[in-house]
């Protein structure tokens, strides 16, 4: 379409910011990227900037030799893969029937759910609750409490609210049932917000690192950040021990003395990589659904 | 895509499949490790405790309360390990806390359920949990008896709980009067041959020298303090003789065998000024209050400083790690670990910056969870003797070394001078109930067989500097007051205040800025409650003191 | 709005009637209902922990109750004026400028026509919620450093100052440090929900808008804005209820661990005090009633700025 001179001047303007801005995000990642494949020894000198100096693969070998990793990457798979379809299915359906004004007790439901947003038992009660479900110690303490969200109830909810209400008449006066409604239309013209939805919740998932650290203790169970740190603790905690031959005190910040930068930065790039993936591959359904047009008609 | 749910099914489906038989595989808490079920009848080494005919396989769990640690090899992969698992049947598992300590000890006991054996620091929270769920070992303590050989009676008793009883086994004990410690001053060799030598003793020496610093080479930091002030302690402490650094940490100054209040002690204040004007003046590193632990290593490792203090600088980490670096570019560069840096007129061999805890690093003990406790004692304790250490340590007899000297600690033999580092590193198993005077005293005989240039730097600074500047602190067992009582709360808001305060008067531009807060902190110290959290810690210091008997 | 479809009816619409009319409705509540009492209901009693002293050992029921005792400790304490400050200032700058941030994020991408350019930015500008504060921190100490960092190489270099400042020693510089390095991790993740929610608008819209000669500003501002502020409402109405939540891992590291004494003056928040001295030493009674002080206060903030909205707007929560 015809542009204006204005208008041409203002798209570069914000191409321009937004490269820009692309930069700031670019050069910090390059750098951890630089520094993953650096000598840790060598990195504790400084002044790695988007090279390596030192170049090295030992610290992607010490993250990924070690054999528990594998098992935890298909732990975390699993994990995303069924936490977020179990989360999307059950709170997307929630956050539909909220946003019907006519449902009855909405507003008990909201004020109900709301409220858990605010107070919560804390860890130990939590635990407790986990204990008698006989959770503790399975693979399914990190995606059943994971259904329901309220938060993102609500998001479900404003989206499914915009839907347009001709639409559910016209589908109900042709005999349609809420169910079929939901599922073959409803759903079909959200799925950018489901798209985001599950964005999010797969990036929560595949990031979680402390519930399976409280919950989990057999190792084969654990997920992949979580492990990650396991890793690169045991190799930091494995020096200091030899340290600690020598005196006993001032444990106050040691570990820090240890953490190899590039271990821990090579761990980052191994956990990330996958997951970015994640957001351009959903980006394509946040493309409008195709049969608002057929209201018009 | 009109229906993402049937693809979602299927998905689902793949990996429900997938999962279950994940978690079917992962049914028990111990992988990869076979458990020795190998009964071979005693070999040469066996020490007479354990054996009754053939061992029992014993196996237990041994739970590790800090965030940092994570086993790095099975049970039985070093050599020691590997000797303990085989001949004597000994397995155990060690725990870790996935990185949630302070959680995953809360939800056991919450849910009653504990490991066998938990290793954790000494201290009121440690109290609680070992009178809750601790098996009392008194009535064990003499028939296997090393514990009490090795650690000492006094070390015991010290240790007992309140209702009298032992409990807690420690780690890296110390017996007899040789000490440890890693705080302390090194100086840039370089710089300071260039600048003549000076003498470097006393504060005023310090000021001259790092003046003269300053204004020869323009880019170099003077003075560089470690983070969070961890050093702050050593400089406290080297303006009296014979100091009980310890008791800075608690805001508090030990005086003529009593706790008194930090204001009462006038040399407090002294200590606090210097670091002002030091600072004020620009000698020392600016960042000191921001500076990651990265940062300070950065600056150690590129020998942009003449002076540098820390509380770990006689460590592999700082000092030595800085000193290697250095070193590549000649002979002449480096550090060197100085005696400390002390009062004018003070006698300097009395000058202590470093304390230590005859009482160890931490302490393990073992729960009512444990299925044999009895049995499991008399392995720990064996473990703690010297032939326990030896075997842990250094590997059995025929491996590392094949005699032992006078003193009992092990010869290394040929095959360890020819072995790499990395080779090395690899002998010495999980020990967490160590034997410090003996394990030091053992690596210093093979350090000092080593001509002089190859000696470690951080053995060379513990053992010439370090070591002679500690004191034991033993007698700070236990005098922190509770976390949930009053004198806990006060100490809490104690600490906060002269955090604060601290970081105001090193910064402040002048004198009188420098008096005003102190003077802040002083009334604010009083309004929370100072005194009173003064005369808990007094008490507690008198009963250790009466335990300890007059020395 | 839909109205029920009323049938014909002889005897007064009962409530039984008239729910089980909904069947379906409601059964797609039912498990989230069951979902929420299950795990956020049956442990909720652990709020009452903040009203005991409770002792880990003894169990909930043999601890002693304590009323407002730790309650009052926390309001009586002469730093609470300070803790309340830093944590309302620090939320209030992070949602003066980090609520807008995302919302331009998003319009400037979709002012963005070439289709792969769009999306390569897009990934790229979300990459730094993915890097850990950690990291992050140590980043920020680097660029900041008083030494060598590059900010202070580059004002230098451009003439701004003489010397060098120490940036992370300053009070006066830390909440800005904090909100740009908040916004500058978060913003590309947070511009997806408002991003989805542009695509869901009518190009049809768009098109009669150019039509009649609307310039791009004026798109944004009648047709973009309008069709999003749903979703820009009900968000700005949840984060006004986290008012409260200042933020914890980038404080905690920025302020090295909360042991920076000279930032403790504008960094002492009341996430930052729980952890010190709740979470730290196990004073689970004592962090659960701030916690419970807190949650009071959200709650508080959130029924308000839900009665503003149902006023001023027609979207609002409840």
């Amino acid at each position: 379409m015809l542009q204006s001179r204005s208008e041409k001047i203002a798209n570069y303007i914000i191409i321009g910011l937004l490269i820009m801005f692309c930069f700031t995000v670019l050069y910090p990642f390059l750098n951890i990227l630089a520094i993953s494949f650096n000598v840790g020894t060598d990195t504790q000198k400084g002044g790695i900037t988007l090279w390596p100096r030192a170049f090295t693969t030992e610290n992607y070998y010490v993250v990924l030799h070690d054999s528990r990793l594998l098992n935890s990457f298909f732990i975390s798979v699993a994990r995303t893969v069924l936490g977020t379809a179990s989360h999307i299915f059950f709170t997307a359906m929630f956050g539909y029937a909220m946003s019907k004004k006519y449902l009855l007790n909405r507003k008990f439901y909201m004020i109900f759910s709301i409220f858990t947003m605010y107070f919560s038992g804390g860890l130990i009660p939590v635990f407790l609750l986990f204990r008698d479900l006989k959770l503790i110690d399975t693979f399914w303490v990190m995606v059943i409490p994971n259904i329901i969200s309220v938060w993102d109830m609500i998001i479900f909810r404003t989206f499914f609210s915009e839907l347009p209400v001709e639409l559910e008449e016209s589908a109900k006066l042709d005999g349609c049932n809420d169910y079929l409604y939901y599922f073959k239309i409803a759903i079909p013209l959200s799925t950018p917000v489901i798209a985001a939805v599950s964005v999010f919740n797969a990036i929560y998932h595949w990031n979680s690192w402390f519930d399976a650290a409280v919950f989990i203790n057999n190792e084969k169970l654990l997920p992949i950040q979580t492990m990650l740190n396991n890793i690169i603790n045991a190799n930091t905690s494995a020096q200091m021990l030899m340290e600690m031959n020598a005196s006993a005190q001032e444990l106050i910040s040691k570990r820090q003395q240890f953490t190899s930068k590039s271990l821990v930065s090579a761990a980052m790039m191994v956990t990330t990589i996958p997951i970015i993936f994640v957001y351009p591959f959903a980006q394509k359904y946040f493309t409008k659904g195709i049969m608002v047009g057929s209201l018009k008609g | 895509m009109r229906k993402p749910s049937k693809i979602l099914v299927l998905l689902v489906t793949i990996i429900t499949v997938l999962s279950l038989v994940l978690s079917g595989c992962g049914g028990n808490k111990t992988s990869g490790n076979t458990s020795g079920e190998t009964q071979t009848p005693g070999t040469s080494n066996q020490p007479a405790a354990e054996e009754d005919g053939k061992p029992k396989p014993l196996k237990f769990t041994w739970y590790i309360h800090y965030d940092w640690f994570s086993p790095d090899h099975q049970w039985g992969e070093r050599l020691g390990e590997k000797h303990i698992l085989e001949t004597m049947g000994v397995e155990i598992e060690f725990v870790s806390p996935n990185g949630a300590a302070q959680q995953k000890l809360a939800t056991m006991i919450a849910a009653d359920e504990f490991p066998d054996v938990i290793c954790m620091d000494r201290g009121p929270e440690a109290n609680t949990l070992m009178m809750n769920v601790g098996v009392p070992l008194d009535d064990w303590m003499y028939k296997y008896g090393n514990f009490v050989n090795e650690a000492g009676e006094e070390t015991i008793n010290m240790l007992r709980n309140e209702d009298g009883k032992w409990r807690q086994m420690p780690n890296w004990y110390i017996s007899g009067d040789k000490g440890n410690g890693n705080s302390g001053w090194i100086i840039n060799k370089k710089i300071y041959k260039e600048l003549g030598e000076p003498r470097l003793e006393t504060y005023d020496d310090l000021e001259a020298y790092l003046a003269k610093v300053k204004q020869t080479y323009p880019d170099v930091i003077p003075m560089v303090v470690d983070p969070q002030w961890r050093c702050k302690r050593v400089i406290l402490g080297s303006f009296v003789e014979n100091a009980d650094v310890w008791a800075y940490d608690l805001h508090a100054v030990v005086k003529d065998n009593n706790l008194v209040s930090i204001f009462d002690e006038p040399t407090y204040k002294e200590g606090l000024y210097t670091i002002y004007k030091l600072f004020n003046k620009g000698y020392i590193n600016q960042d000191a209050f921001t500076q990651t632990q990265e940062q300070f290593l950065e600056k150690l490792k590129s020998g942009n400083l003449a002076v540098a203090i820390s509380g770990a600088i006689a460590t592999e980490a700082e000092g030595e790690a800085g000193h290697i670096e250095l070193v590549k570019n000649g002979p002449e560069y480096g550090y060197k670990m100085i005696w400390p840096i002390h009062k004018t007129g003070l006698n300097k061999d009395n000058i202590k910056v470093n304390d230590f805890s005859s009482l160890g690093w931490n302490i393990s003990f073992i729960t009512k969870s444990a299925k044999e406790p009895e049995r499991i004692f008399e392995f720990i304790d064996w473990l703690t003797s010297k032939e326990g250490q030896t075997i842990i340590q250094f590997g059995p007899k025929g491996e590392y070394w094949d005699e032992v000297d006078e003193n009992g600690y092990p010869i290394p033999n040929q095959r360890y001078h020819n072995a790499s580092d990395d080779e090395k590193n690899l002998i010495p198993g999980n020990n967490w109930v160590g034997n410090t005077s003996f394990i030091d005293g053992a690596k210093a005989a093979r350090e000092m067989l080593l001509p002089e240039g190859q000696r470690k730097w951080s053995t060379e600074a513990q053992v010439t500097v370090a070591f002679k500047t500690t004191k034991n602190s033993v007698a700070a067992y236990g005098i922190q007051p509770p976390v949930e009582s009053e004198e806990g709360y006060i100490r809490s808001r104690l600490d906060e205040l002269v955090n604060n305060y601290f970081a105001k008067m090193v910064f402040a531009k002048n004198d009188g800025e420098f008096e005003q807060q102190f003077e802040l902190m002083k009334q604010e110290m009083h309004e929370a409650g100072y005194e009173k959290y003064l005369n808990y810690l007094n008490t507690k210091y008198q009963e250790n003191l009466a335990k300890l008997g007059a020395k | 709005m839909a109205k029920k479809i009323q049938p014909l009816k002889l005897k007064k619409d009962s409530y039984i009637m008239r729910f089980s009319r909904q069947w379906q409705l409601q059964t797609m509540v039912l498990p989230a209902i069951i979902f929420i009492f299950i795990f956020m209901y049956l442990p909720m009693w652990g709020v009452l922990i903040g009203f005991k002293d409770y002792n880990i050992y003894k169990g909930f029921a043999e601890s002693p109750w304590v009323g407002l005792k730790h309650f009052r400790y926390f309001i009586n304490l002469p730093e609470f004026p300070r803790i309340m400050k830093n944590t309302l200032g620090i939320s209030i700058a992070k949602l003066v400028f980090g609520f807008p941030a995302p919302i331009i994020l998003a319009l400037m991408l979709n002012e963005v026509m070439n289709a792969s350019l769009r999306r390569t930015i897009q990934t790229i500008s979300y990459l730094p919620h993915f890097i850990s504060w950690v990291i992050v921190a140590g980043f920020v100490f680097e660029l900041l450093s008083v030494n060598n960092g590059s900010v202070n190489l580059l004002l230098r270099w451009l003439g701004i100052i003489d010397e060098n400042i120490n940036w992370m020693s300053r009070k006066e510089y830390f909440w800005g440090i904090l909100v740009v390095v908040n916004i500058w991790k978060g913003v590309g993740f947070n511009a997806i929900i408002y991003l989805a929610a542009i695509s869901g608008i009518d190009p049809t819209l768009y098109e009669a808008a150019v039509v009649e000669g609307a310039g791009k500003l004026k798109r944004i501002i009648y047709i973009t804005l309008p069709c999003i502020s749903t979703t820009i409402i009900i968000l700005l109405i949840l984060s006004v209820g986290n008012i409260l939540n200042a933020g914890y891992d980038d404080i905690m590291l920025l302020t090295n661990m909360g042991k920076n004494g000279i930032l403790y003056d504008v960094s002492n928040t009341i996430d930052i005090h729980v952890y010190t001295w709740g979470i730290e030493k196990q004073r689970f009674s004592y962090a659960t009633a701030v916690g419970v002080f807190k949650s009071v206060l959200n709650v508080v903030m959130l029924y308000s700025a839900n009665a503003i909205s149902r006023k001023l707007s027609d979207s609002s929560l409840w």
